[in-house]
C-alpha cells in the first residue's frame, strides 16, 4: 500500500554512506602557503634566470575551446628552425622543445616564431668564463632585465578584436547561410562524387581500349 | 499534547483499536517502497505515471558534448555586444561596428527579435532568417572558423 492516488513517486535514498563521500579541504590555507614558499625558494635558487620557461602559444583542443590560446609544453622543431635556433641551443637557453608538436597552419607557426624572436632579442647569456667570453654571449650584461617571462612576452588572445570599419562590396554580395549549406553539401557528397568520378574515369579507360 | 487527550485513550479496551478485524494493522501489506509497479500496483502506475517503465531513444556511445557545442545568440542581443566606445564611434559616421560572436562564446546566430542598426556580425554559423534580418538592417555576416 506504499502509495495511492495521483501523487509523485518518491525517490528517497537517505542515510546512504554519505560520510564516506564527503570531501574536505581544510589544508587549503596551508597548501597556499607551502606553494608560495616553494615558489620563492625556486626563484631564489634560479639566481638571475627567468622564473619560468618561455612556452609556445597553442590552440586549445576541440571545437569548443579552439577560439582560445594557451601555453603549450614546448616549441616544435619547425618553429625553432624558422626562428634560427638549434635544438640543443634552445634547451640551453630556457626554451623547451616538444618534438611531437606539428604546425598545421602558417598563423600558428608565426605566433610562436615571433615569441621566440622576441625572447631571443631580450635574452642575456652570461659567459661561462668572464675573461674569455664566447661569441654567442651577450655583450651588454647590465641591460635592464625582467625575470617574468609571461609578463614580458604574454600569450596573445585567441581572437583579434576588430575596430569599426566600412562594409566591403564583397561582404555585401556573399550569402553566409548559402555558403554554409553549400559547404556542408560538398562535404557530405564528397565521397559519393569521388566514387562517381573514379567510375567515370574507369569507363573512359575501358572505352579507349 | 498530554497522553490523556490522545485518541488512543478512547480505543483502549476495544480489540482492534479501530484498525479492523479482517484487514488488520500490519507493517507493509503492499510491499515496501515502489514495489509492485508492474504487478499488484499496476493500475496506479499505468493510470498516474505513464512512461515510468521502459526507455526511449537510441544509445549514443561515447557521447562527447564538446563536439556539439553551439550556444546560440539571437539578433536582438547582438547590439548589446557592441562596446560603448564602438557605439559612440559609429553613431555619426559610415563606419560599422564589428561583433565577433565567437569571441563572446557563441556558436550560432539565430533570427529572433529585431535589429535596427547595421552591424558586421562575425559568426561560425548563421541561420537564414538571421542573415536576412541583419542584411535588412544594413549589416553583413562574415563567417569565421
Amino acid at each position: 500500500m506504499g502509495f495511492a492516488h495521483n501523487n509523485v513517486l518518491h525517490r528517497n535514498h537517505f542515510r546512504k554512506d554519505w560520510q564516506s563521500r564527503v570531501k574536505t579541504w581544510f589544508n587549503q590555507p596551508g597548501k597556499k602557503k607551502s606553494r608560495r614558499v616553494t615558489r620563492e625558494k625556486k626563484a631564489a635558487a634560479l639566481g638571475v634566470r627567468p622564473l619560468e620557461n618561455l612556452r609556445p602559444a597553442v590552440r586549445c583542443p576541440t571545437i569548443r575551446y579552439n577560439r582560445k590560446l594557451r601555453a603549450g609544453k614546448g616549441f616544435s622543431l619547425a618553429e625553432l628552425k624558422a626562428a634560427g635556433i638549434r635544438r640543443k641551443e634552445a634547451l640551453s637557453i630556457g626554451i623547451p622543445v616538444d618534438h611531437r608538436r606539428r604546425n598545421l597552419s602558417e598563423e600558428g607557426l608565426k605566433i610562436n616564431v615571433d615569441r621566440l624572436t622576441a625572447y631571443k632579442a631580450r635574452l642575456i647569456v652570461f659567459p661561462r668564463n668572464a675573461k674569455k667570453p664566447a661569441k654567442t654571449d651577450s655583450k651588454d650584461l647590465d641591460a635592464q632585465v625582467t625575470r617574468d617571462v609571461n609578463a614580458a612576452i604574454p600569450i596573445p588572445a585567441g581572437t583579434v578584436a576588430e575596430a569599426p570599419r566600412k562594409i566591403t562590396d564583397a561582404e555585401r554580395e556573399t550569402n553566409a547561410y548559402r555558403t554554409l549549406r553549400n559547404e556542408r553539401a560538398t562535404a557530405r557528397y564528397d565521397g559519393a562524387r569521388k566514387v562517381r568520378a573514379a567510375k567515370k574515369a574507369e569507363e573512359e579507360e575501358a572505352k579507349k581500349k | 499534547m498530554p497522553t490523556r487527550l490522545h485518541k488512543t485513550r478512547k480505543s483502549r479496551g476495544h480489540v482492534s483499536a479501530g484498525y479492523g478485524r479482517i484487514g488488520k494493522h500490519r507493517k507493509h501489506p503492499g510491499g515496501r517502497g515502489l514495489a509492485g509497479g508492474q504487478h499488484h500496483h499496476r493500475t496506479n502506475f499505468d493510470k498516474y505515471h505513464p512512461g515510468y517503465f521502459g526507455k526511449v531513444g537510441d544509445r549514443h556511445y561515447h557521447l562527447k558534448h564538446n563536439v556539439y557545442w553551439r550556444p546560440v545568440l539571437n539578433i536582438d542581443k547582438i547590439w548589446s555586444l557592441v562596446s560603448e566606445q564602438d557605439k559612440s564611434q559609429t553613431e555619426k559616421s559610415d563606419l560599422v561596428p564589428v561583433v565577433d560572436t565567437l569571441a563572446h562564446g557563441f556558436g550560432k546566430v539565430l533570427g529572433k527579435g529585431r535589429l535596427s542598426k547595421p552591424v558586421i556580425v562575425k559568426a561560425r554559423f548563421v541561420s537564414e532568417l538571421a542573415e536576412k534580418k541583419i542584411k535588412e538592417a544594413g549589416g553583413v555576416v562574415v563567417l569565421t572558423a
